[in-house]
């Protein structure tokens, strides 16, 4: 492990996501981790989506913080539906966001878990929101961490990132849209670049772009659905039908997701539930689970603890 | 509160109060409480922590100060000034030994709070400011109507709840113990002295134009050098007296200059959000302060 000091800016020393596991769901083999033991079990859903050659998430985004969880805490990781080594979807319908929301479900009855603290970055947020609100059963408490997909408010994604300068999939285009999307470019590894090399050179994954990009069910299923979903989750929102204790957790600095947008979402929220939480950390991005680790680990565990069995 | 221990200490020939509690050797935090001594209609003091109090001392030592001009710490000497109020707890935390520590300020203690670590962030770890319209910007603001029509006689009992009612989202949180606890602070001879103090319009104006002049300097220094303590202001969803778009504003100066700043919103909550959502305020706090301590060893 390396501990690199930049313009003392501290880069924790990085921990390998150890003892990958492999289950099917649905007949999709889905990789995860599962490490730690404790009354409570914490749930990591990561961002991104199927298909993407510019920079490919997975499970090792959370690898700053799955071990401090797990000192006090079950904690899983997981690749979600066509990303990281988790297989692509079986058939063309499943490239929607409710087959990825599914699939989630699914890994959590496979693993026989009930209750969990659900934390959802990005679109994984979104994921994390539908499962809260279409199976509380699974459900004790959700973290929504810079959820852009899932808030209210213009998206400034395609702002900040449309047609990245360098040809995918290569480490220059990876680098460009992750420094782009944290507030200082050191937070961005090598390491991490490695981890999403290896993701983009995996047939299953690659398998996932095909169809996406090429056979263009992005343009054609994806993001249709996902807009639906969206008018549908946002208005279920604004009705109350979330019922779980929500923290909203969001980089100050973020100008993919701008902060005002999860200022928003808490106010939808906030509405209704009682224990609600907005979280804004100064000098961090799209990324503050990244950025600022110490922090953002010692809200999660508090959050996690106060809801304690 | 009754496990705690009243301590009082001389600050420069001026009382200064405390309540300690026990768990020495646990990382400190000292809390600054609210109200204008002899002018909010309801006694700022240790008191009004309420339950907190006893979250914060599960692992930490805590410390509730008496702010100058309130309960049994002593009077201000001359015009009431800001300036004397920052200077009474500095000297406050040298006189009772207080190792390096969080710092919890609420209201017009958030500001003393701000003052005291832009002046001196070698006493500091940490730094909370909850549900401070003293520290926010006002922004072309309107008139705040909640306290308009104080019941009189101010400060009886009636009153104070009359008060801690208006400011708060439920009222539930507002019990016998706060109630007796403020008129016995309303009965204190300080209390009495700031009372008259205020009551003068000219030493009213000393003061108020010591909180402008030095809230304005504090501007200025999150500007221009910084603060140079992590730094967490705390809103409340429902608290009239400050909006949270005003203490974001507040993070957002705090946050140019200040990398370890964070900025949270308590729900279901007025003024009071360490007594009406005691346990979801301190989970915050806390995670704060660990966090910071996390950072800082790493």
């Amino acid at each position: 492990m390396r501990n690199v000091r930049l313009e003392g800016f501290q880069v924790p020393p990085l921990q390998d996501l150890a003892d990958p596991r492999q289950v099917d769901v649905a007949g999709v083999s889905t990789r995860y981790y599962d490490m730690g033991s404790g009354s409570e079990t914490v749930v990591f859903v990561c961002g991104g989506n199927f298909g993407s050659t510019e920079s490919a998430t997975s499970a090792y985004s959370w690898n700053l913080n799955a071990g401090a969880l797990a000192q006090t805490n079950r904690v899983i990781l997981f690749d979600k539906l066509g990303q990281g080594y988790t297989h692509a979807p079986l058939r063309d319908e499943d490239y929607t966001m409710g087959a990825v929301v599914r699939h989630i479900c699914g890994l959590l009855d496979v693993l026989g878990l009930k209750s969990v603290h659900l934390v959802g970055h990005s679109r994984g947020g979104f994921a994390a929101t539908r499962v809260a609100l279409e199976r509380p059963d699974l459900i004790k408490t959700l973290t929504i961490v810079s959820s852009g997909t899932l808030s209210p408010g213009v998206g400034t994604n395609e702002v900040v990132l449309a047609a990245p300068p360098y040809p995918s999939p290569s480490r220059e285009a990876a680098r460009w849209v992750y420094e782009n999307c944290c507030f200082k470019p050191q937070s961005v590894t090598e390491e991490w670049i490695d981890a999403v090399m290896d993701v983009l050179r995996q047939p299953s994954y690659l398998e996932g772009v095909d169809k996406l990009i090429r056979q263009q069910l992005g343009l054609r299923l994806f993001q249709p659905d996902l807009e639906r979903m969206k008018r549908e989750t946002l208005s279920w929102l604004g009705e109350g039908r979330l019922q779980r204790p929500t923290q909203i957790i969001w980089g100050f600095n973020d100008r993919t997701a701008v902060h005002e947008r999860g200022l928003q979402l808490f106010n939808m929220l906030s509405a209704h539930e009682r224990r609600v939480t907005f979280n804004l950390l100064n000098e961090a991005g799209h990324y503050p689970f990244r950025e600022r680790p110490e922090r953002f680990n010692a809200l999660l565990s508090a959050f996690v603890a106060q809801y304690k069995s | 509160m009754k496990q705690f221990d009243r301590e009082s200490f001389n600050v420069n020939g001026t009382a200064a109060s405390a309540l300690f509690s026990g768990n020495s050797g646990r990382p400190v935090v000292l809390l600054l409480h609210s109200a204008v001594p002899g002018a909010s209609p309801y006694c700022g003091g240790a008191h009004i922590w309420g339950p907190s109090i006893s979250l914060f001392a599960s692992d930490r030592q805590v410390v509730a100060l008496d702010c100058l001009g309130c309960g049994d710490s002593g009077p201000f000497h001359g015009a009431p000034t800001l300036d004397a109020m920052v200077t009474h707890a500095v000297g406050f935390i040298r006189a009772a030994g207080l190792p390096k520590l969080h710092l919890v300020g609420h209201d017009l203690g958030g500001l003393v709070a701000l003052l005291l670590a832009a002046e001196h962030p070698e006493m500091l770890d940490s730094l909370s400011v909850a549900c401070s319209p003293w520290a926010a910007p006002a922004g072309d603001g309107v008139d705040n109507l909640t306290l308009l029509q104080t019941p009189e006689p101010r400060w009886s009992r009636a009153s104070q709840q009359w008060a801690y009612e208006r400011m708060s989202y439920s009222h539930l949180h507002v019990d016998d113990e706060l109630l007796d606890l403020s008129c016995t602070a309303a009965a204190s001879a300080t209390h009495e002295r700031s009372v008259k103090a205020m009551a003068s319009d000219g030493d009213r104006n000393t003061f108020m134009a010591s909180v402008v002049k030095n809230k304005f300097r504090f501007f200025k220094i999150a500007r221009e050098n910084g603060i140079n303590v992590p730094v967490q202001v705390i809103a409340a969803q429902q608290d009239p007296m400050v909006n949270p778009a005003n203490l974001l504003w507040l993070f957002r100066m705090l946050a140019q200059r200040q990398a370890a700043s964070q900025f949270h919103i308590i729900n279901r909550s007025g003024s009071f959000p360490f007594r009406e959502q005691a346990p979801e305020f301190v989970c915050v706090a806390k995670a704060f302060q660990d966090g910071v301590a996390a950072t800082t060893s790493s």
